[in-house]
């Protein structure tokens, strides 16, 4: 019992003083599927609405839920949801890598 | 509820700290290793920058002698008078505000066994990844009659710049009614739409300004990118002021004279008032001292890192690179850079290098209002990044005018949403 006590503090200080050096969560495969899109859909480039026929931005998507990111991609796939480059891209990918892109998408 | 004492709380942190440095130093090569990037564009910049925000810890050093960065894309909107160059000019203080650490010199050598560059001052640094990206050089050994002097009487402009506004300036002088020649080269070269943009984005000024002109296209290949695209646009925008010539018609530019202003085809002589000559063009110089470029002058690499294929731990990203299906676009550079920083953080922790597709969106404006894309998606297959079929393509060839509106609306706000995440 005593040890156990133990090694929970000791884990609680490593954890503190020594946090992970790399966020393995940035480092997934789904991160790496998003990395190109931040070159167009930025923080700061607009509220979140995306190349609509009517809102003409490129916003950032981390204001949107990963459930409508995902409904989104899924519907340029189709090409239910009309766009310009959006349908072209969307149709490179499987729906487990939308759905995996969608949740990065929203957390970042 | 176990009851926790402070003795207890005094020696977890003891033996939390004698753990922590026990993992630290199993871990040296993840937490403190030395990442050297070399060249500061938009694959180079974004590379030294993601590595810093995936591993704040990792020692970045950026060598770039410049002080200042002038983007390419967009340049074309210089030369057709719509735009200067102040704002396509990017400081790199957004890199030292991250930790990364700018050298304002420049690599002359790299050592790949010993794992270290050269840099111009004699000063030695020390790797355990390198990251070329380098760029293109325009090779002027190529073309008979086209040197760096005959630079400045018929310039290239393909490296932006001094070389921008010389061009832009020339048009401005040129007489109503002269004749504007741009000699376009065989793939591979940077931004393969880039030469019919200008052609347009020049078309569209001397429409106006000067509208007895021409605009003559001497192409060394029978395909360019976006074509039907951009010869509908030239017709509907311009009626026949630009006129193309492919490698069929003899138009592939065998020699130049700049004193004369004269460019031999394979089939004639053209005389020209304003010449802008494409060069040739191979990977940046450090590229090819180092040993990571092929005979083609371009690098290959392992394609999920962009490892070269010729030395360990030495990446290159970027125009340098031979990444097959993608252009060589500051699009594709950028998101080759973002995925090579999250695999060498991958592998400097240990952790094997992920599958990840990219992809690359290039806009071309045929004049300030009409735009048109292409844009791909990629894969990675051992050595080679090959296009996803099925996905990716060109603008629509009937897609109507607000169509063309609002990709002209993208391809600014694009510029403005890349040159801020790289040098923002």
């Amino acid at each position: 019992m005593r040890l156990l006590r133990q090694c929970l503090v000791i884990g609680f200080f490593a954890s503190v003083l020594f946090p992970p050096v790399y966020a393995s969560d940035l480092l997934t495969q789904a991160s790496a599927n998003v990395s190109a899109c931040s070159s167009c859909h930025r923080g700061g480039m607009g509220s979140g609405g995306m190349a609509g026929s009517g809102t003409q931005v490129m916003g950032a998507l981390n204001t949107l839920s990963a459930a409508s990111i995902e409904e989104a991609l899924l519907q340029f796939r189709s090409g239910e949801r009309e766009g310009t480059v959006m349908n072209r891209l969307a149709r490179g990918y499987s729906d487990s890598e939308i759905a995996g892109m969608a949740k990065v998408l929203a957390s970042q | 509820m176990t009851h926790l004492n402070r003795r207890d709380i005094v020696k977890g942190l003891l033996l939390a700290m004698t753990a922590g440095v026990g993992a630290s130093c199993a871990s040296t090569k993840g937490s403190s290793a030395r990442v050297v990037v070399v060249g500061g564009g938009f694959a180079g910049m974004s590379c030294a920058r993601t590595l810093k925000k995936l591993s704040p810890t990792l020692a970045v050093t950026l060598v770039e002698p410049k002080q200042s960065y002038i983007a390419c894309p967009f340049s074309n909107l210089v030369i057709g008078n719509q735009r200067n160059i102040a704002s396509q000019t990017f400081s790199y203080i957004a890199a030292v505000a991250d930790g990364v650490t700018h050298i304002r010199r420049t690599a002359v050598a790299v050592d790949p066994d010993a794992h270290n560059v050269t840099l111009d001052d004699g000063q030695v640094l020390g790797y355990d990844r390198l990251v070329l990206a380098p760029g293109i050089s325009l090779d002027f050994e190529v073309l008979p009659g086209y040197d760096e002097a005959a630079a400045n009487d018929m310039p290239h402009a393909w490296l932006a710049g001094t070389q921008t506004t010389l061009l832009a300036r020339q048009l401005a002088a040129m007489d109503d009614g002269g004749t504007v020649v741009i000699s376009v080269p065989e793939n591979p070269y940077r931004c393969p739409p880039g030469p019919y943009e200008r052609a347009s984005l020049i078309a569209n000024y001397l429409q106006v300004y000067k509208p007895k002109s021409k605009l003559l296209i001497l192409d060394s290949k029978d395909r360019f990118s976006k074509q039907a695209l951009f010869m509908a646009a030239w017709k509907s925008e311009f009626g026949d002021l630009i006129e193309w010539q492919g490698l069929k018609d003899g138009a592939r530019v065998v020699s130049v004279d700049s004193a004369a202003m004269t460019l031999t085809t394979d089939f004639d002589v053209i005389k020209a008032d304003v010449a802008n000559v494409i060069p040739p063009q191979r990977a940046g110089k450090i590229a090819r001292i180092s040993d990571v470029a092929n005979a083609s002058g371009w690098c290959p690499i392992s394609a999920s890192t962009f490892e070269s294929s010729l030395h360990a731990d030495i990446h290159v990203i970027g125009d340098a690179a031979i990444a097959n299906a993608m252009p060589k676009s500051a699009f594709a550079a950028n998101s080759q850079a973002k995925l090579c920083a999250l695999q060498i953080a991958r592998l400097l922790s240990g952790q094997t290098p992920v599958d990840s597709k990219l992809i690359n969106t290039c806009y071309s404006l045929v004049t300030p209002d009409y735009g048109i894309s292409v844009a791909g998606v990629y894969k990675p297959e051992a050595e080679r990044w090959l296009e996803v079929e099925g996905a990716g393509g060109v603008s629509g060839a009937s897609a109507p005018r607000d169509v063309r509106r609002v990709e002209a609306h993208y391809a600014r706000q694009w510029y403005k949403s890349i040159t801020q995440e790289v040098f923002g």
